[in-house]
């Protein structure tokens, strides 16, 4: 912009808010500006702008102040000094499992008993690999028993893993035949009526 | 022209005093008659650091926990405080950066989490977190709408120059001081300072009653 324009030109937005800048940062007096000085119109205009610009910050300031009212302020600095004590006052430990220390101190008696259920459970899983113990029942033993004096039968035949089905299958059929039947007298009428498993399958 | 300079320097000469007693105090183990010191602190800047808070949060609540921590994180950490740094300015530097990580927070917060729409459009912007209040007179809906509107101008400025202007025009911090609370060296808070108002009177533009060059 030539110093000729500058001079006969009036101040824009811009430059207001340079002005503005500057006496808001190093306090320079605003009316001393040359074109200030000789134009009354931005003059004016620029009272408007400083005008604006406080109107800006009184309006910021109330709406805070509106906002965070005194009693506000007062809870605000109680829960500071609440915080401020809390955290000078000192931590409490809370021991954690409780009596840890009597169960890390450990006597040679808790040793022996500890080995010992080592060596229990050691030696219960190994027999647990070599027998299976699960349907094991007298009757069942002497089964095995007879089937190991015939090998040539135990030959031919594949040999059961565990029992043979049919050795429990009635067995069990009877219990759930025991467990069916209703053991009062009031309910078999009801037990008649109720269809069977057996009704809904069709005869080939 | 302002009005606007910062509390002044007899209340700085008070503020540096007080620092130093309560850090001896702290020093020598004496944390209540410490507390009691701070509290001369706290009353004096607590108003303002309140209004600090609000024109970054805009959220009573989150300017309540903001100031509190500022006040905690300045007491915790007063044997850090040296004395050539008006603790005016070291104490806004703790209260801005918490602010400012707390809307950092919030925004990753809301970028992750729905929350319920709060107008009709849906929107939660952070200019439009003013409270409404009830029924009120004309006058102050007409206040309402002009500070919400001066809100949303604001919120549209780059950080730092929000920052520059809310402490240089709002704090009514020189220069100097805002360079000392943002990092910013003087000249180019002043730029910052320029742009925002220029980009102000821009926004507000109607109500600003713009001049253009004749």
């Amino acid at each position: 912009m030539s110093i000729l324009r500058r001079m006969t030109s009036h101040l824009d937005d811009a430059v207001f808010a340079e002005l503005w800048t500057n006496a808001l940062a190093e306090g320079h007096d605003v009316t001393t500006h040359p074109h200030l000085q000789v134009c009354a119109e931005c003059r004016v205009r620029f009272a408007s702008f400083s005008q604006w610009m406080t109107d800006i910050r009184v309006d910021a300031i109330d709406e805070a102040d509106e906002q965070i009212p005194a009693e506000r302020l007062a809870a605000q600095q109680a829960q500071i000094f609440r915080r401020l004590e809390a955290a000078e006052r000192p931590a409490r430990v809370i021991a954690f499992p409780k009596n840890s220390d009597g169960a890390m101190r450990r006597t040679p008696v808790h040793r022996w008993v500890a080995a010992a259920a080592a060596a229990g459970l050691v030696a219960g899983l190994g027999l647990g690999q070599m027998f299976d113990l699960r349907h094991w029942s007298p009757s069942s033993a002497r089964v095995v028993r007879s089937e190991r004096v015939e090998p040539s039968t135990a030959a031919v035949q594949p040999r059961p893993a565990v029992l043979p089905a049919s050795l429990n299958e009635e067995a069990t059929l009877a219990d759930l035949e025991a467990a069916a039947t209703p053991r009062y007298e009031a309910l078999r009428a009801y037990d008649t009526f109720t269809p069977r498993a057996a009704d809904f399958i069709q005869p080939r | 022209m302002t009005g606007a300079r910062a509390a002044g320097l007899p209340g700085r000469e008070a503020d540096s005093t007080a620092a130093s007693t309560v850090k001896a105090l702290q020093a020598e183990g004496r944390h209540p008659e410490a507390r009691e010191r701070f509290a001369e602190l706290v009353g004096r800047h607590q108003r303002r650091a309140a209004r600090i808070a609000y024109h970054y949060l805009r959220d009573p609540a989150d300017v309540d926990e903001a100031v509190q921590d500022a006040f905690v994180k300045a007491y915790s950490h007063l044997s850090t405080f040296r004395e050539e740094l008006p603790f005016e300015v070291w104490f806004t530097r703790i209260l801005i950066n918490g602010c400012l990580d707390r809307i950092k927070a919030r925004t990753r917060r809301e970028r992750w989490m729905t929350s319920m729409p709060d107008g009709p459009g849906g929107e939660r912007d952070f200019a439009e977190r003013i409270p409404s209040h009830g029924p009120t007179p004309e006058d102050d809906l007409l206040a309402r709408e002009r500070r919400r509107r001066l809100a949303e101008a604001i919120a549209k400025l780059p950080d730092r120059q929000r920052s520059v202007f809310m402490l240089s025009h709002y704090e009514g911090c020189t220069s100097r001081e805002v360079s000392g609370l943002t990092g910013l060296n003087e000249s180019t808070v002043r730029v910052h300072l320029f742009r925002a108002i220029r980009k102000l009177r821009v926004l507000l533009g109607e109500g600003a009653g713009r001049h253009g060059e004749k």
